[in-house]
């Protein structure tokens, strides 16, 4: 498949649609295309373990934008209201705000779960404002998404489970075989791999969750409220594995509620009200 | 390729860690299925019970003590020209005494009285088969041909005529019934699907949202789906084939023994269209099925 072959490849800011890639939205870094996906490999399992992820020799002027974005939901509730947005490659950006702010239709403006009423969303290059219903598997294969309930499919296994995720794009067996073991032990559960879900506790199903993310070498992960369900414990290690998984080079959204957690993290922090940005911060503290 | 076998992978898998929905759900279809064939057999049983009636219906034509041998025959001749007679049986005189005496063997009365009368009070006798019971009026109104009308002593037919319309309307209404029947069990073998179906994808709905977040295409999720609709009729069509053969086998000895003369056929039906049948039987079940998931699928599919 098209789609895969050129999926994480570490000098596409995205991969688009084949019916995108064509005139001004080709992507920019096109004289790197020849790397084959065998090179890849070899870089991924031999230089470091998440070299792939490192987008830092190619800088694309940004990861995620968002222009004059609106959302405003039927009937009348207004999301968001003229959001306009930088986010760079590599970059750990934290959202904070009250209940009802906006910030989960934030994170699902990004994997096209909603469009936006007004204004332009654009991913690695790709604007998916109006995206098609049948390109949206495309982007999500692309994008991680990790949530407040974990999401696991509750009749797989925790292998299954991120398997799952290069199955859909149809990777070859040989190669998630592979994958699999080495992405479980990133997030050290190689020894629950045949367990299901609702054998792990609350953090090792969230480890899951973040595997399954991560396993397609996505450029970004967004995380709505992960740590939600979690004590302070597995907080404390889904928020290292997230920074962990940062500084190899994915651009990391995470929504969140916890005063500690951004404190502590020191990294860029934006702060929604009602629909709107009221303070984007580098190395912001959570105030509300 | 490899995606299909994947998916071939998914549709077992997911059937056996659903075990008891599936179990269930081919259940239902089973019973529903077992339905259809009962009204099946019912069927065949019905068409066996007419030709039992049009067997043993006849019209007995009793001709005068006068009436010659010839004109008999002539009679007997004219009526197996008719395309609605099955069978002429012509009964002399004296056989037909012969046939009293036996049939009335216990009754000291009777047969004194005949031999009171003496000598031998009976002409000739034809007995008349019709090809089917309908016919018997066709019948009726040959044997009221000038040549033989006046020859004609009796006939027990007006008897006949009235059991045999009552029969043939009773059949009628059987079968109506048998129609009906078989519609209100279709319509609710289908609303029972239907409903089970949407049960099943209400249980899998968050599953099918999990797939879509994590970039599964509409068709990809489906695809085990399809597949699982013929698992389920597969199964339930195995199961009908297991049960059904083995029921007929036990009951046919016992119907033919109540029907005496006539065969009821019913294991030959199944053995000689069992193919047919349990292949329209699986192909509409599984369509049926199918329609109605992937009807109920489509909205958690969006996106
Ligand atoms: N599908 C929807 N249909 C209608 N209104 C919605 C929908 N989803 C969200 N809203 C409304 O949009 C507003 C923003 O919701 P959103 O889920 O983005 O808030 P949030 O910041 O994530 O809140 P929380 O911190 O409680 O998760 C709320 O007023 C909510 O009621
Ligand atoms: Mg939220």
């Amino acid at each position: 498949m098209v789609s895969f072959r050129l999926m994480g490849h570490p000098l596409t800011p995205l991969s688009l649609p084949v019916s995108r890639v064509r005139g001004d939205q080709q992507p920019i870094h096109q004289k790197s295309i020849h790397f084959s996906e065998v090179s890849q490999q070899k870089i991924f399992f031999t230089i470091s373990t998440f070299s792939i992820f490192s987008l830092s020799l190619f800088d694309p002027p940004f990861m995620i934008r968002l222009k004059n974005v609106s959302k405003v939901y039927h009937p009348q509730t207004v999301a968001l209201q003229h959001v306009n947005l930088h986010i760079k490659p590599g970059e750990f950006v934290s959202v904070v705000g009250q209940s009802g702010t906006g910030k989960s239709t934030f994170a699902k403006l990004l994997y096209a779960e909603e469009r936006p009423t007004d204004g332009n969303v654009i991913i690695g290059g790709w604007d998916i404002s109006r995206i098609r219903d049948a390109e949206v598997p495309l982007l999500r294969r692309q994008i991680g998404v990790v949530f407040q309930d974990f999401k696991l499919l509750s009749k797989k296994t925790v292998s299954e489970n991120v398997a799952f995720a290069l199955q859909v794009a149809g990777a070859r067996h040989g190669h998630i075989r592979d994958l699999v073991p080495h992405v479980l032990h990133i997030v050290n559960l190689q020894e629950k791999a045949n367990r299901y879900p609702r054998q792990l506790s609350g953090g090792e199903q969230q480890r899951v969750a973040i595997a399954r993310a991560l396993v397609h070498r996505p450029k970004i992960i967004v995380a709505d409220e992960p740590t939600g369900n979690l004590d302070a414990v597995h907080t404390h290690d889904i928020i290292n594995l997230l920074k962990k998984i940062n500084e190899f080079g994915t651009t990391i959204i995470l929504v969140t509620h916890n005063r500690e957690i951004v404190n502590s993290l020191r990294k860029r922090v934006i702060t929604l009200d009602h629909g709107e940005i009221v303070s984007d911060q580098e190395e912001g503290r959570y105030r509300l | 390729m490899m995606t299909l076998l994947r998916i071939i992978r998914f549709t077992f898998q997911h059937f056996w860690r659903n075990f008891w929905l599936s179990l269930i759900t081919v259940s239902m279809l089973f019973l529903t299925l077992l339905t259809v064939n009962i009204l099946l057999g019912l069927n065949v049983l019905t068409d066996t019970v007419v030709r039992v009636i049009e067997e043993r219906v006849d019209v007995s034509v009793y001709f005068k003590t006068t009436s010659s041998e010839e004109t008999v025959r002539n009679a007997a001749g004219y009526l197996r020209g008719l395309s609605q007679v099955r069978d002429v049986e012509i009964i002399a005189p004296d056989e037909a005494l012969e046939r009293f005496r036996v049939r009335h063997e216990k009754n000291t009365f009777i047969l004194s009285s005949l031999e009171e009368v003496g000598g031998n009070p009976f002409g000739y006798t034809l007995v008349v088969r019709a090809q089917s019971a309908n016919d018997f009026s066709f019948i009726l109104e040959a044997l009221d041909h000038p040549q033989f009308r006046d020859e004609i002593r009796d006939r027990d037919f007006s008897n006949y005529a009235s059991l045999v319309d009552r029969l043939m309307e009773t059949m009628g209404k059987v079968r109506v019934f048998g129609f009906v029947l078989s519609g209100v069990f279709l319509l609710i073998a289908i609303l029972i699907i239907v409903n089970m179906v949407r049960v099943t994808v209400f249980v899998h709905r968050e599953e099918i949202g999990i797939m879509k977040l994590v970039g599964a295409t509409n068709t990809f999720i489906r695809a085990p789906y399809i597949l699982e609709a013929f698992l389920y009729g597969l199964l339930a069509t195995i199961g009908v084939v297991v049960v059904i053969f083995p029921i007929v086998a036990i009951l046919e000895p016992w119907f033919d023994a109540y029907f005496q003369t006539v065969h009821s056929n019913l294991f030959d039906y199944f053995v000689q269209n069992g193919l047919f049948i349990f292949g329209v039987e699986f192909v509409g079940i599984s369509f049926i099925t199918l329609i109605f998931t992937l009807f109920a699928m489509r909205k958690y599919l969006r996106v």
